[in-house]
């Protein structure tokens, strides 16, 4: 049972008004794939960050659990390292003397039935020692065929029930959730024969970002925007992930995946449920979550054979990126020479409901483009009329000698983290000649305070029990369902080898993509 | 105006108001005139206005707000009134810049010293030279006369009154001075007082304990507090410390603690040591928290019913310097209304 803010206020007044109206509950966090990447990039950066700003319990512990042999100290030592050259406040030995305290390691070994014994040995003592109480949350860093073992291990071993009505047992899972709709809801049944879904929080990075939070309080802490937040006044949106790295190693994973499942399945779709969603009453977690799945059943589904049609695949073939020369994508390590699989995609979105019926969203991600940008541009409709003479109003984005360009609202996630109003103004002179300025915010200014990372408000928010930025059962599935029918269309209607590499690194994608927009007679914007 | 390279612009000895405000905005302009496309110039996001007791705590609250500046741009009016000598304004102006993530951060620092009758109308000098639109926070920078600072005619310039409510000798009537003015002046800007500020890693340590599973529920019978300082009398950390708690606990609907203040040894009044004892039913817990240097150490030991608990931990706390406590200060817009409770509390019963 969660406790709420208010309750918690009244049992102890003497926290109102602090940082944190509440502490998490001392406890336990187990990290899974103890000695791989995302532990030392993110994860006890991100929690070395929390202890530095004293918003973790006392007798808080980091539990490793790993393949790898490795003593506490040894286990410690890495971590220290990782800290050092990955963590965003200096280490000192009095702070890391105090925060190694609270860092053990357990052998695990999944493939036994006992092999998670030197775990339970050691939470036990955490326990015993630094008064944990038995609440735990596992963070699952181990690629995607190791969930259903360690959950089902995890519960077999009787690790997956809270101690008591007051304590509790949290299961963090990394993306990706599944590799379409049938292994999504397989992935979830799994799941839920040990965990309920309370207990299961899916991470995505992308919605513990301040600039993706701060989307909320844009839409409804403002009310300016609300009211021209429809149909009536936005032409279409454009939401746009453009990576400039290639797969960076990664070939053979992303030769399974493709950029509809690592991207769009996720963070797009987020992106897409957070700008279109209906104001929530209230900001708890299941409320924000069920205006985010209403809107996504709302999303007009794709039907296979319509799938050529609404979307467009892309891949990429050598060429020059950020002034360097960079191979394709079929000569990457670990990539086949005829590999068929989109490094780009494009996909049309109908929204069917009052508020965006008739309102396209254009979607677009992909590897090796110009520059790294995600951004989210809601592209105003154009002036009814226009009173200058010889001046028209342009329907949509494309720029001409004497035309009125529509208005234009960027809110920027990264990089440059900010948002950009363009607008009309006269320019200076005897003529009347009409050019748009930008208004600029940029988060990073405005408030010079560095941003937290988005693992440190999750790892926190999960110890806390709120689950308002993880993504629910219903959102994933639903998310699922359409890129689904998309996958099923490309699987019916393959390219032919040899229209792929079908656009030059470096550039915005492939013609198709142009196309998809020019065919509707708007234009994708250069980020 | 002299450019001393390395993003800096200088003026000296600018003498009358006029002077001063067209150097300004020839300074402003000449910036943005120089600043490439590539570089966004990043200019004030508040005024700063700092009243000063002497030339010596300009010299330091000057020294402060350039440091403050590289993480806040800011306009700062650092401004030395003295009525009774020679009728003049004078300001040493400076402009300086310094680029972090491809913009420029630029701060504008104005000294003013202003004599004779005019410094008796500080606000027609400081009023011109605000920033439009931006907020206005007063710091008072040591301690000139609180008195002169309570009056309408301050107050109305500014959104937020910045003071240290320990840099006044006498901490009992500084307390009770603000407490008047709290529930007098309606119209009274949010108050910072850095005290206050001073002791909110205390505030989280008890907070914090009273969390804790030992001591869930104890928070509503706390019957004694005792409060540790580096001086006699209390200083007004240690008052707000004691109006804090009191006023949470009687919100809350519980009994008034008894608080009681005794001394140590230590600098300033900075806040050596808190016990509290509390009692839930048959069982009675105590929570003692101290430490030296930038460790403290919170102990709690329940006592009664089935068994006895206790338990101890320590955590690391820096106690800010006076540039991180006006940064912090400038970033937040808006009163505190636990502070004001504090205040009102610790200046009704002073100990």
């Amino acid at each position: 049972m969660e406790v709420g803010t208010r309750a918690a206020v009244q049992a102890n007044p003497l926290r109102e008004g602090l940082r944190l109206e509440r502490t998490p509950q001392p406890c336990a966090l187990v990290i899974f794939g103890a000695t791989g990447d995302l532990t030392k990039r993110k994860l006890v950066p991100a929690v070395y960050a929390l202890a530095v700003q004293g918003l973790l319990p006392t007798g808080f512990t980091v539990v490793g659990a790993g393949r790898t042999p490795l003593t506490d100290d040894e286990f410690r030592s890495a971590m220290r390292e990782a800290v050092e050259r990955f963590g965003r406040f200096p280490v000192t030995d009095t702070q890391w003397a105090a925060f190694a305290e609270g860092i053990r390691y357990a052998c695990v070994e999944l493939d036994d039935p006992q092999g998670l014994a030197p775990l339970h040995t050691v939470l036990e003592e955490v326990d015993l020692e630094r008064g944990t109480r038995g609440n735990r949350v596992y963070y699952l860093s181990i690629p995607p065929s190791g969930i259903a073992t360690v959950t089902r291990r995890l519960g077999e071993a009787g690790m997956s029930r809270p101690p008591g009505p007051d304590g509790f047992v949290r299961l963090i899972v990394e993306k990706p959730f599944g590799r379409d709709l049938a292994s999504a809801r397989q992935l979830n049944e799994e799941l839920h024969r040990y965990f309920d879904e309370a207990q299961i929080y899916r991470i995505d990075h992308y919605l513990g970002k301040e600039t993706v939070q701060n989307l909320h309080v844009f839409r409804f802490a403002n009310g300016i925007f609300e009211p021209v937040w429809n149909r009536q006044y936005i032409d279409h949106m454009q939401i746009t992930v453009a990576e400039s790295i290639g797969v960076e190693g990664r070939g053979a994973y992303y030769q399974e995946s493709g950029a509809l499942r690592d991207i769009v399945q996720n963070h797009i779709m987020q992106l897409v449920a957070l700008v279109g969603m209906e104001a929530p009453a209230n900001f708890s977690p299941e409320t924000v979550r069920d205006e985010k799945v209403k809107l996504l059943r709302a999303i007009r589904p794709i039907h296979p054979d319509d799938a050529t049609e609404m979307t467009v695949r892309g891949q990429y073939g050598p060429g020059w990126v950020e002034g360097e020369h960079v191979p394709g994508y079929r000569e990457e390590p670990g990539v086949s020479p005829t590999s068929l699989r989109e490094t780009f995609v494009a996909i049309k979105l109908d929204i069917d409901n009052w508020r965006w019926a008739g309102t396209p969203f254009y979607l677009r991600t992909g590897k090796r483009l110009p520059r790294r940008a995600t951004e989210i541009a809601i592209q105003f409709r154009h002036v009814p009329h226009s009173p200058f003479r010889g001046q028209v109003a342009t329907p949509s984005g494309t720029p001409a000698p004497g035309s009125i360009e529509p208005n234009l609202l960027v809110v920027r996630i990264q990089p440059d983290e900010g948002i950009t109003l363009r607008f009309n103004a006269k320019v200076p002179g005897q003529a009347m000649r009409i050019r748009t300025v930008n208004m600029d915010f940029l988060y990073g200014s405005s408030f010079l305070t560095q941003s937290p990372e988005a693992y440190e408000r999750l790892l926190l928010d999960c110890m806390l029990g709120d689950a308002t930025l993880f993504a629910r059962e219903d959102e994933v599935e639903e998310a699922w369902r359409l890129c689904t029918a998309i996958l099923d269309g490309w699987r019916a209607h393959p390219p032919r080898v040899d229209e792929f590499p079908n656009y030059e690194a470096g550039t915005w994608g492939p013609q198709a993509a142009h196309d998809l927009l020019a065919r509707d007679g708007r234009a994708w914007r250069r980020p | 105006m002299v450019a001393t390279g390395g993003g800096l612009l200088r003026a000296q000895h600018v003498s009358g108001l006029h002077a001063v405000t067209r150097e300004l905005a020839e300074m402003r302009a000449s910036l943005l005139r120089a600043g490439d496309e590539a570089r966004s110039v990043r200019l004030s996001v508040l005024t700063l206005v700092v009243a000063c007791a002497d030339r010596e705590s300009a010299e330091q609250a000057a020294q402060v707000v350039e440091r403050t500046a590289a993480s806040h741009p800011t306009r700062a009016i650092v401004l030395v009134a003295d009525p009774a000598g020679e009728p003049r304004i004078e300001a040493d102006l400076s402009l300086s810049c310094s680029a972090t993530r491809g913009e420029q951060i630029c701060v504008e620092l104005v000294r003013l010293e202003v004599g004779g009758e005019t410094a008796l109308h500080l606000r027609s000098v400081v009023s011109p030279l605000l920033l439009p639109d931006v907020p206005v926070h007063l710091w008072l920078a040591g301690s000139p006369p609180l008195n002169q600072a309570l009056t309408p005619d301050s107050l109305e310039l500014c959104e937020r009154l910045v003071l240290d409510s320990d840099a006044y000798p006498d901490p009992a009537a500084t307390l009770a001075t603000l407490a008047r003015a709290v529930r007098r002046i309606r119209s009274l800007p949010a108050v910072a007082d850095l005290a206050w500020s001073r002791i909110r890693p205390w505030r989280e340590l008890v907070g914090r304990a009273f969390d804790t599973p030992e001591l869930r529920g104890f928070a509503l019978g706390i019957e004694e507090v005792e409060v540790r300082c580096a001086s006699a009398p209390p200083s007004a950390e240690a008052r707000l410390f004691g109006g804090w708690i009191t006023s949470r606990l009687r919100r809350a609907g519980s009994r008034v603690p008894a608080v009681t203040h005794l001394p140590g040894y230590g600098s300033g009044g900075e806040l050596l040591g808190v016990t509290i004892r509390a009692r839930r039913r048959d069982r009675i817990a105590r929570v003692e928290i101290g430490g030296e240097g930038d460790r403290r150490t919170t102990s709690i030991a329940v006592e009664g019913g089935m068994r006895s608990v206790s338990s101890t931990w320590t955590v690391a706390v820096e106690r800010p310097g006076l540039v991180e406590l006006v940064g912090a200060q400038i970033e937040e817009q808006g009163g505190d209304p636990l502070y004001i409770a504090a205040l009102l509390t610790a200046a009704e019963d002073p100990p």
